[in-house]
């Protein structure tokens, strides 16, 4: 009881925040309608998805301006699954389509397409990174490659209307997702909720982990000292190449999760827009402690639901001068500087006993 | 023959419009490393502008042209005065400062204008014949303009005074300030010149390429994988990464779909600065 009670003493800030979220999306659904229930089930995937660029971008210092293509891929590929339950759906037919191409083969199988999401997307970020990261390419090039890859990746989704619904999206999901079972019953949107929140818990726990561990350590020092590491012997770019295939794995089962939530999966959710839209969570939230990823995804998403009714477009322009004030004022983030503000108070209050010189805050160098 | 031939003059004329549009980017990022995102939107600006002063105001072209690069500077002037001076140094918040800049303007735009496209008539609305090739002459005019403007790019920055401080402050920034030059003015005009020329491409392209609040976003693409490929500080590098880029892909696209040519170009891409991560023009003396 006394081992609890100093843990919770000495817990910093964003622990206690991350908790603070767990709960308040754990007993949501108690409280809301179904209608909420759906909103928020889509939140926790983004929440996913931002952990997801956090281990890349806080911890590594990479930062990827086309993230949206992983969470993509997974949605594509379990949505089109679902979509093909119940023979071809409508997209591909009026294409001309009258069998199944046979790349789709395997996904008539949803357990295989689950499987798919996480491994197609991981696959892609191992292939790309061996190609940059075993060169010289390095800090803001990685970032334009990505960028334009993404762009890439939505040109060509758009391009093949027959096989993956255009610019309009996959349609005729949720006759699919009606034939899926779960220990002999049907899925429904609260049980979806419940799947998407333990997972989100289950890849927090093992995004705190990595960062503890060994690894994070070496990932950190690549993003502070990338030479010094080499120095050390360490050779760079197998790690992270490893960091970006966990992190855009992370990416696609977020995709995954969020095809039940939405019911329909376009190139809105997988193209540069939403990249950008990611990178702003993250900066937003603060970058680094994992809780500043889930705090700006939620956040932001809020927000963007709640202002958008009331002011419509202009809702971009509220973003657009509160992502300039955060990027001026708190480069850290909101929970980055919360953090800080909490260091220094507790740093205070030792040395106001010792009566020492003023204090520093921890260095959290976090850049591209 | 005949396609081959018509669809390299398209290459140049596309040249040229990528190389305008990814000048000014090369200008701002290699020379006062802004990652500026909102690149596209000052191009952006630039074409409404042309819009503005052809349809509305009924200003001959060549003076909307002037005009837009003027009011694009103006407000890149503004922009780096208040926000972007603050960034000097951050890759990372420059680019997420100018990704908001991006959002404000889109959004700004959509809101005066409308979503929908403007429209603006072609000048100079004729034609050259060489045998079976037509050739309008306007793109001829895209042609001549921005090799003008690399001619003066170059200059300005080899020739002159400005020029010459300009490149002192990327080497050497206290040395500069030591010998008494303003050198937050020399990066306000430089930030100004790179809008300016984002503007002039924007009216430039008007009359040719579709004007919406959200344009921007394709060429900055674009421009971002010329300035990557031509080499960051090299004007002259991103005139060939232009060239290198849409000659092979106009080409390439007159025998199989643009999206195979473009995903064709991104692996070659990929693969050069494999070897040459600097890009192919990268000028060590310039730094």
């Amino acid at each position: 009881m006394k081992n609890i009670k100093s843990m919770l003493e000495n817990m910093t800030i964003d622990k206690y925040i991350a908790l603070f979220i767990f709960i308040g999306l754990l007993i949501l659904p108690l409280l809301s309608s179904r209608y909420s229930v759906q909103i928020f089930g889509k939140y926790i995937t983004y929440t996913i998805l931002a952990l997801g660029l956090d281990i890349l971008w806080g911890s590594t210092g990479l930062m990827n301006l086309g993230f949206a293509i992983f969470f993509g891929l997974g949605s594509y590929i379990f949505g089109i699954s679902m979509a093909i339950q119940k023979g071809l759906p409508a997209f591909m037919s009026f294409g001309g389509l009258t069998e199944l191409p046979w790349l789709y083969v395997p996904l008539q199988s949803p357990a295989v397409a689950a499987l798919l999401c996480v491994v197609i997307p991981g696959l892609v970020a191992l292939i790309l990174g061996y190609f940059v990261f075993t060169s010289k390419i390095k800090g803001v090039f990685y970032s334009i490659i990505t960028l334009a890859f993404v762009a890439l990746f939505e040109l060509f989704i758009t391009d093949q209307q027959i096989y993956t619904g255009g610019a309009s999206g996959v349609n005729g999901i949720p006759t699919g997702l009606m034939t899926l079972r779960l220990f002999g019953s049907k899925i429904s949107i609260f049980d979806w909720y419940y799947i998407a929140f333990a997972s989100l818990v289950v890849i927090y726990m093992f995004c705190l982990w990595l960062n503890h561990s060994r690894f994070g350590k070496i990932i950190h020092s690549i993003r502070d000292n990338e030479m010094r590491v080499q120095f050390l012997g360490y050779n760079p770019a197998v790690f992270k190449i490893a960091i970006f295939t966990i992190s855009a794995a992370i990416a696609g089962f977020a995709g995954l999760l969020y095809v039940p939530m939405s019911s329909f999966v376009s190139i809105e959710n997988s193209g540069v827009a939403f990249s950008t839209m990611i990178i702003i969570w993250l900066a937003v939230g603060g970058r680094g402690n994992l809780t500043g990823a889930m705090a700006g995804a939620l956040l932001v998403s809020f927000l963007q639901n709640i202002l958008s009714g009331y002011f419509g477009g202009m809702w971009q322009v509220v973003l657009g001068v509160g992502l300039i004030l955060i990027v001026m004022v708190l480069p850290k983030g909101l929970i980055g500087s919360l953090i800080d503000w909490q260091y220094m108070r507790r740093i205070h209050g030792r040395q106001h006993a010792k009566s020492g010189t003023d204090p520093v805050p921890p260095a959290q160098k976090v850049e591209v | 023959m005949g396609l081959l031939a018509s669809q390299v003059i398209n290459g140049l004329t596309n040249t040229s419009i990528l190389f305008l549009v990814a000048v000014g980017l090369v200008v701002i990022f290699g020379l006062l490393d802004v990652v500026n995102m909102a690149h596209g939107e000052f191009i952006m600006f630039g074409a409404y502008s042309a819009v503005v002063c052809v349809n509305t105001l009924h200003l001959p072209f060549a003076a909307a042209v002037l005009i837009a690069a003027l009011f694009t500077a103006l407000v890149g002037s503004v922009v780096e005065r208040f926000i972007i001076q603050r960034l000097y140094g951050k890759v990372a918040e420059t680019l997420l400062g100018t990704f908001a800049l991006s959002y404000i303007f889109q959004q700004l735009v959509r809101t005066i204008f409308g979503p929908e496209d403007q429209l603006m008539a072609l000048p100079l609305d004729t034609t050259l014949h060489f045998g079976s090739i037509v050739v309008p002459v306007y793109n001829v005019v895209l042609i001549v303009v921005s090799v003008i403007v690399l001619a003066g790019t170059l200059l300005l920055l080899i020739k002159t005074k400005f020029g010459m401080q300009l490149r002192a402050n990327v080497q050497n920034r206290t040395m500069v300030q030591c010998l008494g030059v303003n050198s937050a003015r020399i990066d306000n005009l430089t930030f100004s010149y790179g809008c300016a020329l984002a503007g002039l491409a924007g009216a430039l392209i008007a009359p040719v390429k579709s004007v919406t609040p959200d344009m921007g976003v394709t060429y900055v693409v674009d421009s971002f994988m010329v300035v990557v490929l031509g080499g960051l500080n090299s004007i002259f590098g991103s005139f060939m990464g232009s060239f290198v880029v849409s000659e092979s892909s106009t080409v390439m696209a007159g025998y199989m779909s643009e999206i195979t040519a473009k995903l064709l170009i991104f692996i070659v891409i990929i693969g050069v600065i494999r070897f040459r991560p600097q890009g192919l023009f990268f000028n060590k003396d310039k730094r």
